[in-house]
Protein backbone atom coordinates (compact mmCIF):
# COMPACT_ATOMS: atom_id res chain seq x y z
CA UNK A 1 0.00 0.00 0.00
CA UNK A 2 2.66 2.45 1.05
CA UNK A 3 4.87 1.38 -1.83
CA UNK A 4 2.14 2.31 -4.28
CA UNK A 5 1.64 5.71 -2.70
CA UNK A 6 5.38 6.34 -2.67
CA UNK A 7 5.65 5.27 -6.30
CA UNK A 8 2.96 7.72 -7.35
CA UNK A 9 4.51 10.47 -5.23
CA UNK A 10 7.88 9.82 -6.77
CA UNK A 11 6.38 9.89 -10.25
CA UNK A 12 4.53 13.08 -9.43
CA UNK A 13 7.78 14.72 -8.37
CA UNK A 14 9.51 13.48 -11.47
CA UNK A 15 6.99 14.16 -14.17
CA UNK A 16 4.12 16.42 -13.23
CA UNK A 17 5.97 19.24 -11.48
CA UNK A 18 6.29 21.19 -14.71
CA UNK A 19 4.00 23.87 -13.32
CA UNK A 20 4.16 25.09 -9.75
CA UNK A 21 1.06 25.74 -7.66
CA UNK A 22 1.19 29.55 -8.23
CA UNK A 23 1.43 28.90 -11.97
CA UNK A 24 -1.56 26.57 -11.84
CA UNK A 25 -3.56 29.11 -9.84
CA UNK A 26 -2.55 31.77 -12.35
CA UNK A 27 -3.70 29.57 -15.22
CA UNK A 28 -6.98 29.05 -13.41
CA UNK A 29 -7.24 32.83 -12.98
CA UNK A 30 -6.82 33.32 -16.74
CA UNK A 31 -9.57 30.74 -17.34
CA UNK A 32 -11.82 32.61 -14.90
CA UNK A 33 -11.09 35.88 -16.74
CA UNK A 34 -11.98 34.27 -20.08
CA UNK A 35 -15.16 32.81 -18.58
CA UNK A 36 -16.05 36.19 -17.03
CA UNK A 37 -16.00 37.76 -20.52
CA UNK A 38 -18.64 35.36 -21.87
CA UNK A 39 -20.48 34.76 -18.57
CA UNK A 40 -22.97 37.70 -18.80
CA UNK A 41 -24.06 36.59 -22.28
CA UNK A 42 -24.84 33.11 -20.92
CA UNK A 43 -26.62 34.27 -17.77
CA UNK A 44 -28.60 37.00 -19.55
CA UNK A 45 -29.77 34.58 -22.24
CA UNK A 46 -30.58 31.53 -20.15
CA UNK A 47 -31.07 32.80 -16.62
CA UNK A 48 -28.68 30.18 -15.26
CA UNK A 49 -26.18 31.20 -12.62
CA UNK A 50 -23.62 29.76 -10.26
CA UNK A 51 -25.48 29.44 -6.96
CA UNK A 52 -23.67 29.40 -3.63
CA UNK A 53 -24.61 26.02 -2.12
CA UNK A 54 -24.14 27.21 1.46
CA UNK A 55 -26.24 30.33 0.97
CA UNK A 56 -28.94 28.43 -0.93
CA UNK A 57 -29.24 25.80 1.81
CA UNK A 58 -28.72 27.87 4.95
CA UNK A 59 -28.99 31.53 3.96
CA UNK A 60 -25.43 32.13 5.18
CA UNK A 61 -23.01 33.48 2.56
CA UNK A 62 -19.72 31.64 2.07
CA UNK A 63 -16.19 33.13 1.92
CA UNK A 64 -16.26 33.01 -1.86
CA UNK A 65 -19.63 34.66 -2.44
CA UNK A 66 -19.44 37.58 -4.86
CA UNK A 67 -16.59 36.13 -6.89
CA UNK A 68 -18.55 35.75 -10.14
CA UNK A 69 -19.81 39.34 -9.81
CA UNK A 70 -16.29 40.52 -9.00
CA UNK A 71 -14.72 38.62 -11.92
CA UNK A 72 -17.24 40.01 -14.42
CA UNK A 73 -16.73 43.54 -13.06
CA UNK A 74 -12.94 43.27 -13.16
CA UNK A 75 -12.73 42.13 -16.79
CA UNK A 76 -14.96 45.12 -17.63
CA UNK A 77 -12.43 47.37 -15.90
CA UNK A 78 -14.76 48.21 -13.00
CA UNK A 79 -12.20 47.70 -10.24
CA UNK A 80 -14.21 49.37 -7.47
CA UNK A 81 -17.29 47.28 -8.22
CA UNK A 82 -15.11 44.17 -8.25
CA UNK A 83 -13.51 45.00 -4.89
CA UNK A 84 -16.89 45.82 -3.38
CA UNK A 85 -18.23 42.41 -4.42
CA UNK A 86 -15.20 40.36 -3.29
CA UNK A 87 -11.63 41.51 -2.59
CA UNK A 88 -10.49 37.89 -3.06
CA UNK A 89 -10.66 38.52 -6.81
CA UNK A 90 -7.52 40.67 -6.41
CA UNK A 91 -5.54 37.64 -5.22
CA UNK A 92 -6.67 35.59 -8.19
CA UNK A 93 -5.97 38.52 -10.54
CA UNK A 94 -2.45 38.83 -9.10
CA UNK A 95 -1.77 35.15 -9.84
CA UNK A 96 -3.25 35.54 -13.34
CA UNK A 97 -1.05 38.57 -14.04
CA UNK A 98 2.06 36.81 -12.74
CA UNK A 99 1.66 33.51 -14.57
CA UNK A 100 2.69 34.76 -18.03
CA UNK A 101 6.01 36.35 -16.97
CA UNK A 102 6.68 33.49 -14.54
CA UNK A 103 6.28 30.78 -17.20
CA UNK A 104 8.27 32.85 -19.71
CA UNK A 105 11.15 33.42 -17.27
CA UNK A 106 11.25 29.72 -16.42
CA UNK A 107 11.06 28.69 -20.09
CA UNK A 108 14.00 30.95 -20.94
CA UNK A 109 16.04 29.66 -18.02
CA UNK A 110 16.20 33.03 -16.22
CA UNK A 111 14.39 31.44 -13.29
CA UNK A 112 15.20 27.89 -12.16
CA UNK A 113 12.47 25.23 -12.50
CA UNK A 114 10.03 25.08 -9.58
CA UNK A 115 10.94 22.87 -6.66
CA UNK A 116 8.48 21.29 -4.24
CA UNK A 117 8.09 23.35 -1.07
CA UNK A 118 9.03 22.04 2.33
CA UNK A 119 6.25 20.64 4.51
CA UNK A 120 6.56 23.62 6.84
CA UNK A 121 6.27 26.14 4.03
CA UNK A 122 3.22 24.36 2.68
CA UNK A 123 1.66 24.33 6.13
CA UNK A 124 2.21 28.06 6.62
CA UNK A 125 0.77 28.80 3.20
CA UNK A 126 -2.24 26.67 4.09
CA UNK A 127 -2.76 28.70 7.28
CA UNK A 128 -2.39 31.94 5.32
CA UNK A 129 -4.99 30.79 2.80
CA UNK A 130 -7.26 29.81 5.69
CA UNK A 131 -6.87 33.24 7.29
CA UNK A 132 -7.65 34.88 3.97
CA UNK A 133 -10.81 32.77 3.69
CA UNK A 134 -11.90 33.77 7.22
CA UNK A 135 -11.29 37.47 6.45
CA UNK A 136 -13.26 37.10 3.22
CA UNK A 137 -16.06 35.35 5.07
CA UNK A 138 -16.34 38.23 7.57
CA UNK A 139 -16.43 40.64 4.62
CA UNK A 140 -19.23 38.69 2.93
CA UNK A 141 -21.20 38.31 6.17
CA UNK A 142 -21.01 42.08 6.55
CA UNK A 143 -21.90 42.69 2.89
CA UNK A 144 -24.74 40.19 2.53
CA UNK A 145 -25.75 39.44 6.12
CA UNK A 146 -27.12 36.15 7.39
CA UNK A 147 -30.31 35.19 5.67
CA UNK A 148 -30.63 38.46 3.78
CA UNK A 149 -32.18 37.93 0.38
CA UNK A 150 -29.96 38.98 -2.51
CA UNK B 1 15.90 -8.86 9.06
CA UNK B 2 14.33 -6.03 7.20
CA UNK B 3 14.76 -2.34 7.83
CA UNK B 4 13.00 -0.76 9.57
CA UNK B 5 12.84 -3.85 11.83
CA UNK B 6 9.19 -3.40 12.76
CA UNK B 7 8.01 -3.01 9.17
CA UNK B 8 5.13 -5.51 8.99
CA UNK B 9 5.29 -5.69 5.22
CA UNK B 10 8.95 -6.58 5.02
CA UNK B 11 11.06 -6.09 1.97
CA UNK B 12 9.05 -8.44 -0.22
CA UNK B 13 5.84 -6.46 0.06
CA UNK B 14 7.22 -3.93 -2.38
CA UNK B 15 6.52 -6.22 -5.30
CA UNK B 16 2.81 -6.69 -4.56
CA UNK B 17 -0.02 -4.31 -5.27
CA UNK B 18 2.14 -1.54 -6.65
CA UNK B 19 1.18 -0.43 -10.16
CA UNK B 20 4.33 -1.41 -11.96
CA UNK B 21 4.36 0.08 -15.45
CA UNK B 22 5.54 -2.43 -18.05
CA UNK B 23 9.03 -1.98 -19.43
CA UNK B 24 9.15 0.61 -22.17
CA UNK B 25 5.79 2.05 -21.21
CA UNK B 26 5.61 5.69 -20.13
CA UNK B 27 5.51 6.08 -16.36
CA UNK B 28 2.26 7.14 -14.72
CA UNK B 29 1.70 10.54 -13.19
CA UNK B 30 -1.22 12.33 -11.62
CA UNK B 31 -3.57 13.91 -14.13
CA UNK B 32 -3.61 17.70 -14.12
CA UNK B 33 -6.66 19.66 -13.07
CA UNK B 34 -7.35 20.93 -16.58
CA UNK B 35 -7.21 17.41 -18.03
CA UNK B 36 -9.69 16.27 -15.41
CA UNK B 37 -11.99 19.20 -16.21
CA UNK B 38 -11.79 18.19 -19.88
CA UNK B 39 -12.75 14.58 -19.09
CA UNK B 40 -15.60 15.77 -16.85
CA UNK B 41 -16.94 18.04 -19.61
CA UNK B 42 -16.84 15.18 -22.15
CA UNK B 43 -18.76 12.96 -19.71
CA UNK B 44 -21.24 15.81 -19.30
CA UNK B 45 -21.61 16.23 -23.05
CA UNK B 46 -22.51 12.53 -23.34
CA UNK B 47 -25.68 13.05 -21.30
CA UNK B 48 -26.43 16.63 -22.35
CA UNK B 49 -28.53 15.60 -25.40
CA UNK B 50 -30.84 13.59 -23.13
CA UNK B 51 -31.30 16.51 -20.72
CA UNK B 52 -31.88 19.02 -23.53
CA UNK B 53 -34.37 16.79 -25.32
CA UNK B 54 -36.23 15.93 -22.12
CA UNK B 55 -36.27 19.60 -21.10
CA UNK B 56 -37.67 20.59 -24.49
CA UNK B 57 -40.38 17.91 -24.30
CA UNK B 58 -41.36 18.97 -20.78
CA UNK B 59 -41.66 22.62 -21.71
CA UNK B 60 -43.80 21.76 -24.74
CA UNK B 61 -46.35 19.78 -22.75
CA UNK B 62 -49.26 21.63 -21.15
CA UNK B 63 -48.80 20.22 -17.67
CA UNK B 64 -45.04 20.58 -17.69
CA UNK B 65 -44.81 16.80 -17.35
CA UNK B 66 -44.38 14.36 -20.16
CA UNK B 67 -43.96 10.59 -19.99
CA UNK B 68 -41.63 10.74 -22.99
CA UNK B 69 -39.47 13.30 -21.21
CA UNK B 70 -39.31 11.09 -18.12
CA UNK B 71 -38.23 8.10 -20.21
CA UNK B 72 -35.52 10.18 -21.90
CA UNK B 73 -34.35 11.47 -18.52
CA UNK B 74 -34.12 7.88 -17.29
CA UNK B 75 -32.23 6.86 -20.44
CA UNK B 76 -29.79 9.68 -19.79
CA UNK B 77 -29.39 8.46 -16.21
CA UNK B 78 -28.66 4.93 -17.46
CA UNK B 79 -26.02 6.27 -19.86
CA UNK B 80 -24.52 8.34 -17.04
CA UNK B 81 -24.42 5.33 -14.74
CA UNK B 82 -22.92 3.06 -17.38
CA UNK B 83 -20.26 5.61 -18.25
CA UNK B 84 -19.26 7.13 -14.93
CA UNK B 85 -19.93 4.24 -12.57
CA UNK B 86 -19.77 0.94 -14.47
CA UNK B 87 -17.08 1.79 -17.04
CA UNK B 88 -15.06 4.11 -14.79
CA UNK B 89 -15.26 1.60 -11.95
CA UNK B 90 -14.47 -1.51 -13.98
CA UNK B 91 -11.85 -0.16 -16.39
CA UNK B 92 -10.82 3.09 -14.68
CA UNK B 93 -11.91 5.01 -17.76
CA UNK B 94 -15.17 6.77 -18.43
CA UNK B 95 -15.51 8.00 -22.03
CA UNK B 96 -14.11 11.38 -21.04
CA UNK B 97 -11.13 9.88 -19.23
CA UNK B 98 -10.49 7.48 -22.11
CA UNK B 99 -10.50 10.34 -24.62
CA UNK B 100 -7.86 12.16 -22.59
CA UNK B 101 -5.86 9.09 -21.59
CA UNK B 102 -6.69 9.29 -17.88
CA UNK B 103 -7.52 6.51 -15.43
CA UNK B 104 -9.33 6.49 -12.11
CA UNK B 105 -7.53 4.12 -9.73
CA UNK B 106 -7.33 3.33 -6.06
CA UNK B 107 -4.52 5.15 -4.29
CA UNK B 108 -3.80 2.02 -2.29
CA UNK B 109 -3.83 -0.67 -4.97
CA UNK B 110 -3.35 1.25 -8.22
CA UNK B 111 -6.26 -0.74 -9.68
CA UNK B 112 -9.74 0.37 -10.87
CA UNK B 113 -12.05 0.82 -7.91
CA UNK B 114 -15.21 -0.97 -9.05
CA UNK B 115 -18.64 0.41 -9.89
CA UNK B 116 -19.74 0.76 -6.25
CA UNK B 117 -16.89 3.02 -5.23
CA UNK B 118 -17.08 4.95 -8.52
CA UNK B 119 -20.72 5.63 -7.63
CA UNK B 120 -19.75 6.53 -4.07
CA UNK B 121 -17.11 8.90 -5.41
CA UNK B 122 -19.71 10.74 -7.47
CA UNK B 123 -21.94 10.99 -4.39
CA UNK B 124 -18.94 12.42 -2.52
CA UNK B 125 -18.64 15.06 -5.24
CA UNK B 126 -21.50 16.69 -3.30
CA UNK B 127 -18.83 17.59 -0.74
CA UNK B 128 -16.82 19.25 -3.49
CA UNK B 129 -19.86 21.33 -4.38
CA UNK B 130 -21.09 22.11 -0.89
CA UNK B 131 -17.70 23.55 0.05
CA UNK B 132 -18.43 26.40 -2.38
CA UNK B 133 -16.81 24.39 -5.19
CA UNK B 134 -13.40 24.56 -3.48
CA UNK B 135 -13.32 20.75 -3.46
CA UNK B 136 -13.36 20.74 -7.26
CA UNK B 137 -10.38 23.15 -7.26
CA UNK B 138 -8.38 21.13 -4.72
CA UNK B 139 -6.31 19.32 -7.43
CA UNK B 140 -4.79 22.71 -8.32
CA UNK B 141 -2.64 22.69 -5.19
CA UNK B 142 -2.89 19.15 -3.84
CA UNK B 143 0.17 16.88 -3.82
CA UNK B 144 -1.78 14.01 -5.33
CA UNK B 145 -4.07 16.28 -7.34
CA UNK B 146 -7.13 14.85 -5.58
CA UNK B 147 -10.53 16.43 -5.15
CA UNK B 148 -12.08 16.13 -1.69
CA UNK B 149 -14.20 13.28 -3.08
CA UNK B 150 -11.00 11.52 -4.14
CA UNK B 151 -9.63 11.94 -0.63
CA UNK B 152 -12.77 10.48 0.96
CA UNK B 153 -12.80 7.35 -1.20
CA UNK B 154 -8.97 7.19 -1.54
CA UNK B 155 -8.75 7.43 -5.32
CA UNK B 156 -6.42 9.23 -7.70
CA UNK B 157 -6.67 10.05 -11.39
CA UNK B 158 -3.50 9.18 -13.30
CA UNK B 159 -2.40 9.56 -16.88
Amino acid sequence: VRTCTYLYDHLAMERSRAFSVPERLGGFGLLVAAAAVVWPAITDGTGVGLPCPLRTLTGVPCPFCGLTTAAVALVRGEAVAALTASPVILVLAAFAMAVGPLVALRATGVLPPPRPWSAQRRRWTGWLAGLLAVASWLFQLHRLGVGRVA
Amino acid sequence: MTYPPNDPYGAQAATYGAPQPPYGAPALAYASWIQRVGAYLIDGLCVAPFSILAGALSSNSDSGFSAAALIIYLLGFVVLGYNRWFLAGKTGQSWGKKALGLRLVSLETGQPVGAGLAFGRDICHLVDGITCYIGYLWPLWDDKKQTLADKIVKTVVVR
